[in-house]
């Protein structure tokens, strides 16, 4: 909750969090309200669990008048705050006091006709939330990922012999952006970058591919060498290859 | 044999070490019916907790992963050995999953329901960016053979660990069951981790309904179902489902859908008569669970711990139970003085 100001009421701010942190608030209402029932029908052991245990967070946690004072002495509470919120056993709560209140009624029937009520009311409610994420789709290129980055990922993943390519890669930021852009890649240490030129080639661990620039003319020479050959390019880099084995 | 294949015999291997481990703590009155679901509870607490200590240890001395894999097998087996000897004859005849026709109906439903809502979710959310860095890490500590030591993606090993890289080590536990039956950190953690996540869920509503509505059956399993079809609708932190399903292996989510829910079980058999020391002992172990899972633990399992303790050692003046709630803030209020005071553990 950035923005927080320390004279700001603590009951607003608990209030901004609950709309922001959770899903507009609609069911922790709904829990609070199904709690009244829970407490009255449901005797020592409901109560013993969630009306006392609330009331005593009421007074610490989630006092209005306790936690601006924890702001002010720990700035960092403010951005993790929200997360008490889990602490309320929301689903519970409703479902305590949904099935107490259909099961209040004798007959079979209307006790099954409340409980499908009860189920069509938190089928509306979660209409929001299902929607949101049935309707998701990451933005393109979320990690803002080198364009020539993606463009090797891509292709090694279409080319790729195993589920799991082994790759190694001379520029060291392509190294650390890869293998986060797809879990799939796995990085070798084959070129140690140097502090200036041209990277060296340590031991070969059956790397699939190979990634170097196309200005890295001895590093290139040298691959060849070993038995790889260039099997693609980009703008900037080259892609080899091992030679297959005959 | 497929992914899947070997992701759903994970699923019930877990299960079966969960309740073979959670049979290892004294249960109460002799003649008190053993719940199998309470047991595969209590066993993941132990195995969390067992984990969590362990991992930390092994970030001490810097131990490989296969030879932490090869060490934790040989322990989880004596300790489910242990468990097999102790309580043999309670926990295969006393145990049960059913006691009636309607009970084992709603008991198959609710894996079935739960099972589907878990697919269904996993399948329709295309991604959650935040989470992906605990499969980096997975992948990064297979690949090279060490625990937390490689920084992922990049090739480059840690030179000191942060005080959350030493102490938040719930991922270790799906490691070591990756290292031992190959299955992929992303196939482990999104189906197996997110599906005994949700059944475990499930497992804790039905558990805390049948104890606080005095083993009513045909509530409980209402109540129940209800918690589990809410659910699915239910967001929070920006994300559908409660973090159940869209985020189900990570600490967050275990926090918030396992152990919270867990503590309140707990509180629920502490407020039952002749409860014993089972409720007590697992207070403890939770605690120690609760450091290892996610840093906001600290902030949030004592204040939900004192809230749920406190009600029952007032109204039902067992004044043991305050000194378990003590003993149970030992560890995580030992980890936030080192989350202060905190120099650094070099790699």
């Amino acid at each position: 909750m950035t923005g927080y100001e320390t004279t700001e009421s603590g009951l607003s701010f608990l209030l901004k969090t609950i709309a922001a942190y959770g899903g507009g608030g609609v069911f922790l209402y709904a829990a609070f309200v199904m709690l009244i029932p829970a407490s009255v029908f449901g005797g020592r052991r409901v109560r013993a669990v969630f009306l006392w245990p609330l009331l005593i967070l009421a007074v610490t946690a989630f006092n209005p008048y306790v936690f601006p004072w924890l702001f002010i002495h720990y700035q960092q509470l403010i951005e993790e705050y929200y997360k008490f919120l889990w602490v309320v056993p929301v689903l519970l709560m409703i479902a305590c006091g949904a099935v107490l209140i259909a099961f209040r009624f004798k007959s079979k029937l209307v006790k099954f006709l409340v409980f499908l009520a009860f189920c069509a009311l938190l089928a509306l409610g979660a209409v929001p939330g299902i929607t949101e994420y049935v309707n998701y789709s990451l933005p393109g290129n979320a990690m803002k990922a080198d364009a020539e980055l993606l463009t090797l990922c891509d292709y090694i993943l279409e080319n790729a012999p195993t589920d799991t390519p082994l790759v190694a890669f001379e520029r060291l930021d392509f190294a650390q952006e890869a293998a986060a852009y797809n879990a799939s890649i796995r990085i070798s240490d084959l070129l140690i970058p140097p502090e200036s030129g041209e990277a060296e080639i340590t031991r070969s661990n059956g790397e699939d591919f190979i990634v170097i620039g196309k200005d890295s003319a001895a590093l290139s020479a040298r691959l060849k060498e070993l038995g790889y050959r260039a099997c693609a390019e980009t703008p900037e880099s080259l892609v080899f290859v091992p030679r297959p084995k005959q | 044999m497929s992914h899947i294949t070997a992701a759903a015999i994970t699923i019930v291997c877990e299960l079966l070490m969960y309740f073979i481990v959670g049979g290892i703590l004294p249960f109460a009155a002799r003649d008190e019916k053993k719940s199998f679901f309470e047991t595969v509870i209590a066993g993941w607490i132990i195995t969390t907790a067992v984990f969590g200590i362990a991992s930390v240890i092994a970030a001490r001395f810097n131990v490989g992963l296969t030879t932490f894999s090869y060490v934790m097998t040989c322990v989880m087996s004596v300790l489910m050995a242990a468990s097999l000897v102790i309580n043999f004859r309670s926990i295969f005849r006393g145990t049960s999953v059913a006691s009636g026709g309607v009970h084992f109906f709603f008991t198959v439903f609710f894996v079935i329901a739960i099972s589907c809502g878990s697919a269904v979710l996993t399948i329709l959310l295309p991604a959650a960016p935040d989470p992906g860095q605990i499969i980096a890490q997975m992948t990064a500590d297979l690949s090279s053979d060490t625990i937390g030591v490689m920084i992922p993606g990049t090739g480059i090993a840690r030179t000191v660990f942060t005080a959350p890289e030493l102490l938040v080590r719930y991922s270790v536990f799906d490691t070591v069951v990756c290292k031992l039956n190959g299955l992929h950190p992303m196939i482990q953690m999104r189906v197996v981790r997110t599906a005994v996540t949700a059944l475990l869920f499930g497992m804790i509503a039905y558990r805390i309904f049948m104890r606080i509505f005095n083993r009513h059956v045909a509530k409980a399993s209402a109540a129940a179902f209800l918690a589990i079809f809410a659910g699915i609708g239910f967001r929070t932190a920006f994300t559908p489902s409660g973090l159940l399903y869209s985020q189900g292996w990570t600490g967050n989510s275990q926090l918030a859908n396992v152990l919270l829910p867990s503590l309140i079980l707990i509180a629920a058999a502490l407020n039952d008569e002749n409860s014993g020391l089972r409720p007590a002992l697992l207070l403890i172990a939770s605690g120690i669970a609760a450091v290892s899972l996610t840093p906001i633990s600290l902030m949030v399992w004592p204040a939900a711990a004192a809230a749920l303790v406190i009600p029952a050692v007032i109204i039902g003046k067992h004044l043991k139970y305050l000194a378990a709630l003590v003993l149970s803030l030992v560890v995580p209020v030992a980890a936030v003085l080192l989350y202060l005071n905190y120099q650094g553990l070099p790699v």
